[in-house]
C-alpha cells in the first residue's frame, strides 16, 4: 500500500511539471534584395551612397538614409499577395513591386505559426534602376539573396 | 497480494465484479488551469469482470482545450470512447482482497471540434489582422497501453491511477490549421501521448 501510495504522488508531481512555452524562432523571413552594378561581367556587387526604403502607403521608413549599403531587407505583406517598397537613391524614386504567395505552418505551441512566402514575379520602375530579377524565390533563414537589382 | 506465479486456491476464487470508476484527475488539473479555464473535462469507466483476471471495460468521457497563444485561439472539444481489457498482475490472498496490479491495452476514438476563434497575421512592419477560422469535426483514433493499481481503501470503494501511453493511429485533420489537442488523447503533434490518471471506483 505505501509503495502504490509514494508512486502515485511521483506520478501526480511529474504530471503537474510542464516545462515552460519559449519560442525561439522566428516565424516570418524578409526578402534579401542586393544591388549590383548593370552590365558587369562578372558581376559586382554595388553599394549606394545612401539609400531609404518604406512600404507604398506607409509612414514609417524600413531604412532611413542609410549610407554604403550593398544589401536589404525587406518583410513581405502577409495578407496580400504582392507587397510594394519605395526605394530612395540619389533624391531619385523607384517602385518595387514583389508578386509573393504565403501559407501558413505550424512551429510550435509555443511559437504557434510561421509563414512560408515565396515570390512568384517582380518589377520595377526604371528611374535610376536598370533591371531586376529573381535569383532564388523562397523566403528562408539560409538564403542569401532573393532578388538582384542592377543599378 | 502477491505475484501470480501459481494457481488460485479453490478458496480464493470470486465471482467476477463489476466496477464504476469517476476520474478525478481531469476535474482537478481544470479547475487549478488558468483563467479562463484552459482545460475542462471528466471521464468514467465500466469495468466487468467474470473471474477477476481479465477486465473488460469501456471509458467514456468528455474534454475541452482552450489555447491562448500569442498569436492565436484554439478550442478543441468532443467526447471520446476507449474500449479495452485490463489483465491482473497479481494473486489474491481472500475473497477479500480485491486490490489489484494490472497492464492493459485500449481501442479508442473521438470525434472532436475543432475551433480558431482568433487567428493573428502579425507583420512587425505591416501590421497585423485578426481572422477567425471556421470550426469543423474532426475524427482522430488511437491505441493505449496502459500500467495501473486500484486499491480498495473502504469496503467497495477503491482508489487507483494508471499511467497510459497512446499511439495515434489516424487523425482526420489535413487543413492548415493544426490540431494542438485531441480529447482523451491529448497533443496529436508526436503521434505519440503520455497521460496519468487517478480515479475513484466502487465495487457493485
Amino acid at each position: 500500500m505505501k509503495f502504490f501510495s509514494a508512486l502515485s504522488i511521483l506520478l501526480f508531481s511529474l504530471f503537474f511539471a510542464c516545462a515552460p512555452d519559449v519560442c525561439n524562432q522566428s516565424t516570418t523571413h524578409k526578402a534579401k534584395i542586393k544591388f549590383y552594378s548593370y552590365g558587369s561581367n562578372p558581376e559586382t556587387v554595388y553599394s549606394l551612397d545612401t539609400i531609404s526604403v518604406w512600404g507604398l502607403g506607409e509612414t514609417v521608413e524600413i531604412y532611413t538614409k542609410k549610407a554604403n549599403k550593398d544589401t536589404i531587407n525587406l518583410p513581405l505583406r502577409l495578407t496580400n499577395d504582392s507587397s510594394l517598397f519605395v526605394i530612395v537613391s540619389s533624391s531619385v524614386k523607384d517602385t518595387l513591386t514583389i508578386k509573393h504567395t504565403t501559407a501558413h505552418f505550424y512551429i510550435s505551441q509555443a511559437c504557434g505559426y510561421g509563414y512560408k512566402q515565396d515570390i512568384t514575379g517582380i518589377e520595377c520602375t526604371k528611374h535610376i534602376v536598370d533591371s531586376v530579377a529573381i535569383s532564388n524565390s523562397s523566403l528562408e533563414q539560409n538564403v542569401k539573396e532573393n532578388i538582384k537589382l542592377y543599378y | 497480494m502477491a505475484f501470480a506465479s501459481q494457481a488460485q486456491s479453490d478458496s480464493t476464487i470470486r465471482k467476477g465484479l463489476f466496477r464504476l470508476n469517476i476520474d478525478l484527475l481531469s476535474p482537478v488539473y481544470g479547475y487549478f488551469s488558468d483563467v479562463p479555464k484552459q482545460r475542462m473535462g471528466g471521464e468514467a469507466m465500466l469495468e466487468f469482470s467474470k473471474n477477476d483476471t481479465l477486465f473488460f471495460l469501456a471509458e467514456v468521457g468528455y474534454h475541452r482545450m482552450d489555447l491562448t497563444k500569442t498569436f492565436f485561439q484554439t478550442v478543441s472539444s468532443g467526447e471520446f470512447l476507449r474500449l479495452g481489457v485490463n489483465r491482473s498482475l497479481m494473486k489474491y490472498n481472500s475473497k477479500r482482497d480485491y486490490d489489484i496490479l494490472y497492464v492493459g491495452a485500449r481501442v479508442s476514438g473521438s470525434v472532436y471540434n475543432l475551433q480558431y476563434p482568433s487567428f493573428v497575421e502579425a507583420s512587425p512592419y505591416w501590421g497585423s489582422t485578426s481572422i477567425s477560422v471556421p470550426s469543423a469535426n474532426y475524427v482522430a483514433l488511437w491505441t493505449e497501453g496502459v500500467l495501473g493499481a486500484r486499491i480498495e481503501t473502504f469496503k467497495n470503494l477503491f482508489l487507483g491511477f494508471d499511467v497510459r501511453g497512446s499511439l495515434l493511429i489516424y487523425d482526420f485533420n489535413r487543413t492548415d490549421y493544426k490540431t494542438l489537442f485531441v480529447p482523451g488523447f491529448g497533443n496529436p503533434q508526436n503521434g505519440v501521448s503520455l497521460w496519468a490518471s487517478y480515479s475513484i471506483g466502487y465495487k457493485f
